[in-house]
């Protein structure tokens, strides 16, 4: 049994939430693991941000987004519209701005609850199944890393990790 | 290879959802594993409860829960509202009351939870955590929270601990 770990960089735009499309980069990932059967795990550590599988739209609204992740932006903003002034959700508090401001983010910056609101429900990982040097994601899925945060553009990291033999 | 297994057992308020932060128990596991790279999932079989990795909001309300959690739990109870009384979700139904009542459940009023399987269904029962050189890959902020959504009773729930590496 082996593990293989590297780490994708990836750049948002700030101006609305950005879809990363990390597929090919983790299939040469497991290209260089050596690793035919097992599990790939790709996980981001950001709490506002998320991976989720997905097939491709094809069609690309002007925002820039795919249409299927301009619907599910879409959906969210009807559950969890984004957060544009303080006071408009409990988050951020007092503690917490005080808190941030201890660790270099200004006040703008914590105004990402709606971020973290849609990144607790789609969840931090996705695990893949991996068989014969192949991920299983059917004939049309793909990974993508979502980052919900638009207070500002962010340079996210994704951790790949290969287990198996 | 190796695997190694822990568990966590706590106890929720009931009246409202509780979210316990597990962070530092998780760690302690990992450590007695001797596992410094790999994955660790964290899982709960409870169908009324969730695993969540999320930054800590510091305020908290008279409740006791944290800004975030808050503004989590007032978005489901837009979504999802509170099970307050048979018939408001079609779950539980009769048969299910039966059910409960043969597996020696307290009384029918312990199924009204149906807010809480839902909203769990939501956030899923489990998160996997990258684990590199022995530590735990939750950026600077990440705490990892159990959440028990059922608010019905107090409750002593298990929270299991897989961690798979070398």
């Amino acid at each position: 049994m082996n593990i293989y770990r590297e780490s994708i960089a990836v750049q948002s735009t700030g101006m609305r939430p950005t879809f990363h499309n990390v597929t090919n980069q983790v299939q040469e990932i497991i290209a260089r693991s050596k690793i035919q059967n097992g599990i790939c795990v790709v996980y981001s550590h950001h709490t506002t941000c998320s991976v989720t599988t997905q097939e491709c739209s094809f069609d690309v609204a002007y925002t820039g987004l795919e249409y299927l992740q301009q619907d599910l932006v879409d959906v969210f903003e009807k559950i969890i519209p984004t957060c544009r002034k303080e006071g408009q959700y409990m988050h951020p508090g007092p503690r917490l701005t005080e808190f941030s401001a201890q660790h270099g983010e200004d006040k703008p910056g914590t105004l990402n609850t709606d971020a973290h609101l849609r990144s607790a429900i789609l969840g931090r990982s996705e695990s893949v199944v991996l068989i014969d040097g192949k991920l299983d994601l059917g004939e049309f899925g793909f990974i993508y890393f979502v980052d919900f945060d638009i207070t500002r553009p962010r340079g996210r990291v994704v951790q790949v990790q290969v287990m198996g033999e | 290879m190796k695997i190694y297994k822990g568990k966590i057992e706590v106890q929720s308020e009931g009246l409202h959802p509780t979210f316990h932060d597990i962070t530092t128990q998780v760690k302690d596991i990992l450590s007695q594993s001797g596992i410094k790279n790999g994955v660790c999932t964290v899982y709960s079989h409870h169908t009324t409860c969730s695993v969540m990795i999320q930054e800590c909001s510091h305020d908290k309300t008279y409740f006791g829960l944290e800004f975030l959690q808050q503004d989590l739990c007032n978005i489901m109870e837009k979504m999802i509202p509170t099970c307050r009384v048979e018939n408001q979700y079609l779950h539980p139904g009769p048969e299910h009351i039966e059910f409960g009542d043969s597996v020696g459940e307290p009384g029918p009023w312990t199924s009204l939870n149906t807010d809480a399987h839902l909203r769990s269904i939501f956030f899923c029962r489990s998160e996997t955590i990258d684990l590199e050189n022995g530590a735990l890959d939750l950026g600077e902020f990440g705490h990892i929270y159990f959440v028990d959504w059922d608010q019905v009773r107090a409750r002593k729930r298990t929270i299991k601990i897989n961690v798979i590496g070398e």
